[in-house]
């Protein structure tokens, strides 16, 4: 995947962002969940540069030329490598028969399945799950802590960056080099670059038909869908406020009357 | 003062007849209106007939057949104050109408680019769920053909003078609402009414070529 191929540039630009935080106090009109705001946009032109530029082009031809069962099967087989990372989280977040459930879904997959490019376990009952670090952080209550765009990763935040390097030591992928030669190894990670990003098409499209300020539109995006995963799909409803209803204005200010953040809806549940 | 007495009470007695013939006549009217799920189920006949006839139709068939369904099914008066927050009320009454119109085109717009070729796609009702503030949540999932995994549609709907309407829809957890908020809100600072206005007029256009 994305994240193992680039996980020493990764190390290096968490471990900068980390460094650029301390340094830019929340400017007036910067919204709280985002203080480095200004150094996340600029790593976000940077990778919608090199996106555009090489990894789009690469991904619609992989798309348009690859049979669909070819495709699957590709993105099967990156899913399985992948899958033990799921496994650990179930455990981690005390879904104690969901985490075998999903020992046996890898089992299933990684021999009846020949090595994970046919989805076995599926057809058994045995569905794919989706959880990662920065889940389990939020299930035991961490906060999101502010945004963060990693440079060619894509949008995360304080909370779940500690998630990327454990997702990529819980990746086989990781231990095939040590195993299988470079000539093996760097094809099969490039092909996963290229998988992963195709799975993004859809989204990216969505992106540039729907936003006005793409930034925000992935921002915002990224942070909802987080939280629906970490509620695992029923996350506690929040309602809008009718801002002819004197009693919500009270606690939203107007743009250009005050510098304080807006009022968001706001959840039940701390860590969120 | 006898038969006043029994005149007073058989009176009484069809009040109170009067009242239990009246009471259920408005508990059906009421009951008459279609509830949260039933709204949420027209839109999407209504979306599933787009994507169905979206090549006999065209743009602006799918436009027209979407404008009267979204006008029925949503509160996007309600959509776009709060989509503005406490900004809409620093709006004149001509920029709040303004910004409304557009709000409302670029709504249907969107189906209508999104919304135009069907291959068996369908959807499927989860539950219905209270929320604070008298509005309920109608889950949805989106089913489409081949491997493509399903997409999570959740509505929230509040009671209005005209019956439930739609205020808010979440595609897999994400917001539409909150997004556009959080957007209009950053440029309507940054560049301004005018600027977010032209932007939005942008956009409609592109529903139409995507």
């Amino acid at each position: 995947m994305t994240r193992e191929a680039t996980i020493g540039l990764l190390l290096a630009c968490a471990l900068s962002l980390s460094g650029c935080a301390t340094m830019h106090p929340a400017g007036p009109g910067t919204d709280p969940i985002d203080p480095n705001e200004e150094t996340n946009r600029k790593f976000y032109d940077f990778t919608d540069k090199i996106d555009r530029a090489v990894l789009a082009p690469v991904a619609d031809v992989y798309v348009k030329y690859v049979p669909n069962p070819m495709q699957r099967s590709i993105g099967n087989f990156y899913d399985n490598l992948a899958y033990p990372n799921v496994i650990l989280n179930a455990f981690l977040q005390g879904k104690v028969r969901q985490g075998f459930e999903d020992s046996l879904r890898f089992v299933v997959n990684s021999t009846i399945g020949l090595g994970g490019l046919f989805d076995m376990a599926g057809q058994m009952g045995l569905p794919q799950h989706d959880e990662d670090f920065g889940q389990t952080l939020g299930v035991w209550g961490v906060n999101t802590g502010s945004y963060l765009f990693v440079p060619l990763i894509g949008p995360s935040t304080y909370r779940d960056a500690p998630g990327i390097p454990v997702s990529v030591f819980s990746n086989l992928l990781f231990y095939a080099g040590s195993v299988a030669g470079t000539a093996f190894v760097a094809p099969v990670t490039i092909l996963s670059i290229i998988d992963k990003r195709a799975r993004l098409s859809g989204p990216m499209r969505i992106r540039d038909q729907a936003a006005l300020d793409p930034y925000l539109f992935v921002r915002e995006g990224y942070l909802q869908q987080r939280k629906h995963l970490i509620y695992d799909g029923r996350p506690p409803p929040e309602s809008y406020e009718d801002p002819s209803d004197d009693a919500s204005l009270q606690n939203e200010p107007a743009v250009g009357i005050s510098d304080k953040p807006s009022a968001k809806p706001t959840s039940s549940s701390p860590g969120i | 003062m006898r038969i006043l007495r029994s005149i007073k009470s058989l009176f009484q007695f069809q009040m109170v007849v009067l009242m239990l013939l009246v009471a259920p006549a408005s508990w059906a009217q009421t009951q008459g209106q279609p509830g949260p799920q039933e709204v949420v189920s027209h839109l999407q006949e209504t979306l599933i007939k787009s994507m169905r006839e979206g090549g006999k139709l065209g743009y602006r068939g799918r436009f027209e057949l979407l404008a009267k369904a979204v006008d029925q099914t949503h509160d996007l008066d309600f959509i776009a104050r709060t989509t503005l927050g406490a900004n809409w009320t620093q709006l004149s009454v001509e920029q709040q109408r303004i910004f409304t119109d557009v709000f409302r085109k670029l709504s249907i717009g969107t189906y209508a680019g999104w919304f135009k070729s069907h291959e068996g796609e369908r959807f499927e009702f989860i539950e219905q769920q209270a929320m604070p503030r008298d509005q309920v949540m109608v889950r949805t999932r989106f089913v489409q053909s081949g491997s493509e995994p399903p997409v999570r549609f959740d509505y929230v709907l509040r009671q209005t003078n005209d019956g439930w309407r739609i205020v808010n829809v979440l595609a897999d957890g994400v917001s539409d609402l909150a997004l556009k908020r959080v957007e209009y809100r950053a440029i309507l600072q940054r560049d301004g009414f005018q600027a977010l206005i032209d932007m939005l007029k942008d956009k409609i256009v592109q529903t139409e070529q995507d």
